[in-house]
Parts: C-alpha cells; structure tokens; sequence
C-alpha cells in the first residue's frame, strides 16, 4: 500500500530526527556567534541576549529542545549498554 | 556513508548526548534568574572546566553535524560527490572555527 510507511512510528522519528538535524545545523553558527560577541564586551552579548528573548525566537528555541529528543534519543543508542529508557539495540 | 563516516559519526554522537543534556540543564538553572551577560560570563570566565567542557561539545558537534547534514541532504536531493564533501567539510570547518572563538569569548579572562 502506498505510503503505509507513514503509518509507522518509526518514520515519523526518522522525519523529526532529520527536521532536529538540520535545525540544529543552522541554529549551531548562530548560537556560536551570539556567544562569540563576548569577546566584544557585556554589552554587545547582552543585546543579542535581549534579542533572544523576543517570543517568536523563545518558541523557535523551544521547538528546537523538542524536535532535540529524538536526536538525542539516537544519540543515547549510540551507547553500547545504553541506559536510556525504551533504547534498544545498536542505533542502527 | 562510509564505515569511517559512520562511526565518528556514532563516537561523536557518544560524546554529545550527555554533553547536551548537561547544557540543557544548565541553561535551565541559569535562565531562572534571567539571563545576562554578566550571568553567563561569571560562571564561565577563567574556568577551565567549561572550556573543557565546551571546547570538547564543539570539536564533537563538528563532526556531528556536517555528516548528519549530509546525510540529510543525500538522501533528499540529488546532490552528490566531491563538491558536496567539500562544503560539509568546510562547514565543519566554519563550525569548529565560529564554535572555539564563542568558547575564547567565554572562558578567556
């Protein structure tokens, strides 16, 4: 049957784990640069701060923590006697 | 992916998650009595312990990331071989460079 896949948990933790993924990638050299703005003093870090506290970047934020789990629950498989709870397996 | 590939990705994949989750927790604690520069920087400048710590989340997330992106990108668009190595590695490379200096800027006194 076409697209009974997408009945599958299993594709839509493979789908979020791609979306976390490349929100990450994008959100990563950002993150670095806002940090990196204190080299050039409180001040500079403490605007972006500000910024950063604006709502719609604080869901933007929130949603990536959310979107995270499935990325670290992988992550967690990675470990050859994994400790997280419901990981089994190898990761694959 | 290569067997190479796979497994830094794997290793570094290791060395995030408890990295992540420790940020996390702290960044909880943190923001609780808001977020400020001088927050921030009280708790990270001259510690050798958060460079450590952050200097080795942005080594791993720049193994991690490139990989997974292209991962990610092969499998949802026709782009393949070297010009698409290169720019994940370069991307790395911009992830490493950008991720050290935010890491200086925090722990250097």
């Amino acid at each position: 049957m076409k697209g009974a896949h997408r009945h599958h948990p299993a594709y839509w933790a493979f789908v979020l784990h791609r979306l976390s993924g490349v929100g990450l990638a994008l959100f990563l050299p950002l993150h670095f640069l806002t940090l990196g703005l204190a080299l050039e003093g409180h001040a500079s870090l403490d605007q972006a701060l500000a910024w950063f506290d604006a709502p719609l970047v604080k869901a933007a934020e929130l949603g990536l923590v959310v979107l995270l789990r499935p990325t670290c629950w992988a992550a967690c498989a990675s470990w050859p006697s994994s400790s997280c709870p419901g990981v089994t397996g190898s990761g694959r | 992916m290569s067997t190479r590939l796979y497994l830094l990705q794997r290793m570094s994949a290791m060395v995030l998650a408890p990295l992540v989750l420790i940020h996390l927790a702290v960044i909880l604690l943190a923001v609780q009595d808001g977020l400020s520069a001088a927050e921030i920087l009280g708790r990270t400048r001259g510690s050798l312990l958060w460079g450590g710590f952050y200097g080795l989340f942005v080594v791993a997330a720049s193994v991690h990331g490139p990989i997974g992106l292209r991962t990610v990108i092969r499998e949802m668009t026709p782009w393949r071989g070297r010009a698409l190595d290169l720019t994940m590695a370069l991307f790395g490379l911009l992830l490493l460079g950008l991720g050290l200096r935010a890491v200086a800027a925090l722990v250097l006194p």
